[in-house]
């Protein structure tokens, strides 16, 4: 059966890359990260890669950026000769990562940075490098008195103004996650949170597709309000989009984002320098600053400009506002949730 | 079943002279026609008055306005300047679906998608007739042209002259005042040509009605219109009976266009009573019609003699009367008559034609000959311009 | 016989398409097949076979729901693009000729363009302080902004604007080789306008009018990015149903369900479509 399903799996997506090699990363001694797309991979090629470079005397390496989905893909693909050697995952994918046996446990042990790591980001699967927060975004321009709660998405003066993004992203997820808690439910109590989004319809002004189209949706001026991630607000904010991030005061949603090892990896040694690297203060403080603003996981990190004012002090602070999810929990109920979400959430 | 009154019995409709009562005349009147942009008038105003049940032939060279003229009439385009008057109504205002002037086009636009009983009736269809009496009268229609048999048959599975039948059968059935017809025989072959106008006049002649057909074959005019108007960049150069058409042109152009006209240059010998007089080309002395008003003896003329008003001797034989010397270089067998190609001393070259007759002896190639003109002939001089 | 061996000149031997057919067995008609066996697993981690469960799930109330909601979203935009794209390919046979490779070349601009910026084009045009708003609050007509994006109504235009060239053209091919006389005909019959264009030109267009639905059909209701980017995240059509369970959940084998049943319906509408197309065809050019 295994082998049957594999077989099928490995064909499934990519099998015609086993027919080209040049396609594929059959050499050894060349390191494969897939990381996240946009600015994400921009930050890692700025500050990681020379970090990198200069801790392995100069070893290859080449960023791959791809949604989780297409890495857990491609190594499934081919499990026994990976193209790719270290994964980025969102806390969902990263579950499924391990689940379906894709990834190899961090040498913690041995490992320089590991211990310096906030106790949250600390997994034995794959450590966290950095935190994704979600707060509240809105309109400076249309909305005068800033938000405070997550509440305030559901009062009348916004009807038809917010906007939320459906259950395919993580974001959208954790919000729900969020405001089931908020009104008395938890990840295995949903039912308060889908009440809530039911509730929150008449001031819905979109669901999007997806947090990107979230983005747009303030710059079309068509969303005043809405849940939204500190980096993507940061780049809009750059484009001169008005928008602003504030952290209500139940706490912002923080994601960990963990890197792996892919199980048979033939640069098991690179893939740990890379990710040690990515671990060290010194290159999270590099990724802290403007323009990367990536929020540190790393103890050892001084808390420092923008993310020092609008995110958390220092790592005590972030402590008090950060709420970390339970996100085994959330996987295994995703799926009826998502259904659920596509039958109930209609505009 | 009710009889239409359009459809008159063959013996009451002889001729287009005893045309029936209800027939209507076409009147054109000074009709101008300009394109945005274009250097001259594609119909330059013509003027031509129809009698009821006449058909009338337009002839002129492609290009020469007279479909324009036709599609004016139809009321698919709209003329710049003019009127037109059927009976005793103007129609210029009414859009081609209320004039109730049928077309017959050169391909014969049936619609492909319906059959040949269905194209008939579909006139009347479109004036909401009752479905019995649309099958009645298309019946009927298709009767007139012997196509009943093919009914039911798609356009596509049917050959030309069958196409052409029920393009007529079709234009009739809504028993239009005036009948178009667009180069009707152009798109048949040659040897079911005369077929279908001997077919096509006796329809017109069974219904009565008045009708207009554009032809660029003088051939077709004459044999089959009551009168022929010929056109010629938009203007009307004469409009007459086929026979005064080709015995009297009035223009040269006329006579170049209706028959092979040897046309040479010459100058005036003498003038006499009634536009009569001599004309000399190449030295020999010729009997011609004057027709360009005012010509005086020493004019130059173009003097146009038809082939078959020339006849052949040979320059070994004694003649008698002035003749235009040549040798003879072609032969080219037509059926009823041979015409000869002859070069004349001066270069230029004459056709003659001859009758055919088993007992004559062909001239040769290469003889020397004499053209001369037949006993009582004339040509015609036209200004030389 | 030596005769038999003979082939004609212009006739070219069957093999030299298997390069092709061997392509498309390798990577389209495998990978279908395979997408087949997936459909059959009963989880998403692939370790139960022989199941239809993700069929059944597939046509179940909701998941029929979803498709029969997409089809209609196709009949919808399929009928938006017909009025509009006849009515512009009915206009460019009667524009003067020097327009028309202008107004072609115009009509065929947006296939020169990325769907996605088309798209985004149409947030532009539809958002609360977009175009249409913009200009409706100026004249006074409405108070507040209407809302148009992330509805049916600003989902379907869109759709039938994006996939309006794919409407045009053939119904243009398809005027055009109608005999400009046949109007004549008609109308000199007696026949109006109207009846003309009922009687005869639509008649006669109808290749051209189903060629054209058929290609914008099978785009409007395939086009994941408008889909979601114009009607948003609460409308649920078939490609973003795959895509969630594949992107969000990972569950390959009920997205597989889906897609084959979607595939399957839409060669079935195809098919429909061809059929008329075939018994039009008829009428066209005697």
């Amino acid at each position: 059966m295994t082998s049957r399903r594999q077989l099928l799996q490995a064909s499934l997506t990519l099998g015609a890359l086993q027919l080209f090699p040049g396609m594929s990363h059959a050499q050894a001694k060349r390191l494969v990260f897939a990381t996240f797309t946009g600015s994400w991979e921009e930050a890692h090629r700025a500050v990681l890669v020379p970090a990198f470079k200069k801790a392995t005397n100069n070893a290859e390496i080449i960023l791959d950026p791809m949604l989780s989905v297409d890495q857990i893909a491609k190594v499934t693909a081919a499990r026994n000769n990976p193209p790719i050697d270290v994964m980025l995952h969102d806390p969902g994918p990263a579950l499924t990562a391990i689940d379906q046996g894709l990834v190899e446990n961090y040498p913690v042990a041995t490992s320089a940075n590991y211990k310096d790591l906030i106790a949250e980001a600390q997994e034995e699967t794959g450590p966290a490098i950095f935190f994704q927060v979600v707060g509240l975004t809105y309109n400076p321009d249309k909305i005068k008195t800033p938000p405070t709660s997550w509440k305030d998405l559901w009062k009348p003066e916004y009807k038809g103004r917010a906007g939320i993004t459906n259950l395919n992203s993580t974001l959208g997820t954790g919000f729900l996650v969020e405001i089931a808690k908020m009104f008395g439910g938890s990840e295995s109590n949903i039912e308060p949170g889908f009440k809530a989004l039911n509730d929150l319809k008449p001031n819905l002004a979109a669901v999007a597709a997806n947090p990107g189209a979230l983005a747009t949706l303030f710059q079309q001026g068509q969303v005043d309000i809405s849940p939204g991630n500190f980096n993507a607000i940061q780049i809009l904010k750059a484009r001169g989009v008005p928008v602003e991030f504030v952290i209500p005061k139940e706490g912002a949603i923080a994601f960990k984002t963990t890197i792996h090892i892919v199980k048979n990896s033939p640069n098991r040694e690179l893939a740990v320098a890379l990710i040690e690297a990515a671990m060290s203060p010194d290159v999270q403080t590099k990724l802290m600053q403007s323009p990367y603003l990536v929020v540190p996981t790393n103890s050892k990190v001084k808390m420092d400009g923008e993310i020092a004012k609008v995110l958390a002090k220092d790592q005590a602070d972030m402590k008090k506002r950060f709420v970390f999810q339970d996100w085994k929990k959330i996987n295994e109920q995703r799926a009826q949730w998502i259904e659920r979400f596509n039958r109930e959430i209609k505009l | 079943m009710q009889s239409s009154p359009e459809i008159v019995s063959p013996h009451a409709a002889q001729s287009a002279q005893t045309a029936p009562a209800s027939a209507f005349g076409l009147k054109l009147q000074a009709i101008v026609q300009r394109y945005p942009g274009a250097t001259s008038a594609a119909v330059d105003g013509i003027s031509l008055d129809i009698n009821a049940g006449e058909l009338v032939a337009l002839l002129g060279p492609s290009g020469c306005g007279k479909t324009t003229l036709l599609r004016i009439i139809a009321g698919f385009v709209a003329q710049t300047e003019g009127q037109i008057i059927v009976g005793e109504t103007a129609i210029d205002a009414l859009p081609p679906n209320k004039r109730e002037v049928g077309v017959v086009f050169q391909n014969y636009a049936l619609f492909p998608h319906m059959d040949a009983l269905e194209n008939v009736a579909y006139g009347l269809a479109c004036r909401g007739a009752p479905k019995e009496q649309q099958v009645a009268r298309a019946q009927e229609m298709l009767e007139l042209v012997q196509m009943s048999h093919l009914a039911k048959r798609l356009p596509r599975e049917m050959s030309g002259g069958q196409q052409q039948r029920v393009a007529l059968a079709r234009a009739l059935a809504v028993k239009p005042r005036i009948l178009l017809l667009d180069e009707p025989f152009a798109a048949l072959d040659k040897s079911l040509r005369l077929d279908m106008q001997i077919e096509v006049k006796r329809i017109q002649r069974l219904a009565g009605i008045t009708c207009l057909m554009v032809t660029h074959d003088q051939e077709e005019a004459q044999s089959m219109a009551d009168r022929v108007a010929v056109i010629h960049q938009g203007r009307l150069e004469q409009y007459a009976s086929p026979n005064e058409i080709y015995d009297f042109p009035r223009t040269l152009f006329v006579n170049q266009f209706v028959g092979n006209a040897n046309s040479l240059k010459g100058t005036v010998a003498s003038t006499a009573e009634n536009q009569v007089g001599t004309v000399l080309v190449a030295g020999v002395s010729l009997p011609a019609r004057l027709v360009s008003p005012s010509l005086k003896v020493g004019d130059s003329v173009w003097v146009c003699i038809r082939p078959e008003q020339l006849e052949l001797r040979a320059a070994t034989e004694r003649i008698e009367g002035p003749g235009l010397k040549g040798v003879l270089t072609l032969s080219l067998p037509q059926g009823p008559q041979v015409i000869q190609e002859v070069q004349l001393g001066d270069g230029a070259a004459i056709k003659v034609a001859q009758a055919r007759a088993s007992n004559q002896t062909m001239l040769s190639s290469g003889t020397a000959v004499f053209a001369q003109l037949r006993d009582g002939s004339f040509c015609q001089a036209y200004a030389y311009v | 016989m030596s005769t038999k061996k003979s082939l004609p000149v212009t006739a070219y031997p069957l093999w030299l398409a298997s390069p092709l057919a061997l392509a498309m067995l390798l990577f389209f008609i495998t990978p279908l097949l395979m997408l087949g066996v997936v459909s059959f697993y009963s989880d998403a981690a692939m370790t139960q076979w022989g199941s239809v469960a993700n069929w059944a799930k597939t046509l179940d109330g909701f998941g029929l729901t979803v498709l029969l909601d997409t089809l209609w979203l196709g009949v919808q935009v399929t009928a938006l693009s017909l009025v509009l794209g006849f009515a512009l390919a009915w206009s460019f046979l009667r524009m003067p000729a020097r327009l028309q490779p202008l107004i072609i070349f115009i009509v065929m601009l947006p296939l020169l363009t990325s769907v996605v910026v088309r798209t985004f084009a149409w947030i532009v045009i539809l958002g609360r302080q977009g175009i249409v708003n913009n200009f409706l609050m100026d004249l006074g007509l409405i108070e507040a902004p209407l809302k148009l994006l992330y509805t049916r109504l600003g989902l379907v235009v869109t759709l039938a604007n994006v996939q309006l060239p794919l409407m045009v053209l053939p119904l243009i091919t398809a005027l055009q080789r109608i005999d400009m006389n046949l109007s004549d005909a008609s109308a000199s019959l007696g026949a109006s306008e109207w009846q003309t264009f009922k009687k005869i030109t639509v008649p006669l267009a109808l290749p051209g009018v189903i060629a054209g639905c058929l290609l914008t059909f099978s785009a409007a209701i395939t086009a994941f990015i408008s889909q979601s980017l114009i009607g948003g995240g609460q409308m649920l059509f078939m490609p973003m149903y795959l895509y969630q369970q594949v992107s969000a959940l990972s569950n390959f084998p009920f997205a597989a369900a889906i897609s084959l049943t979607f595939l399957a319906t839409v060669i079935l509408c195809v098919s429909l479509f061809n059929m008329l197309g075939r018994l039009s065809r008829g009428y066209a050019n005697g």
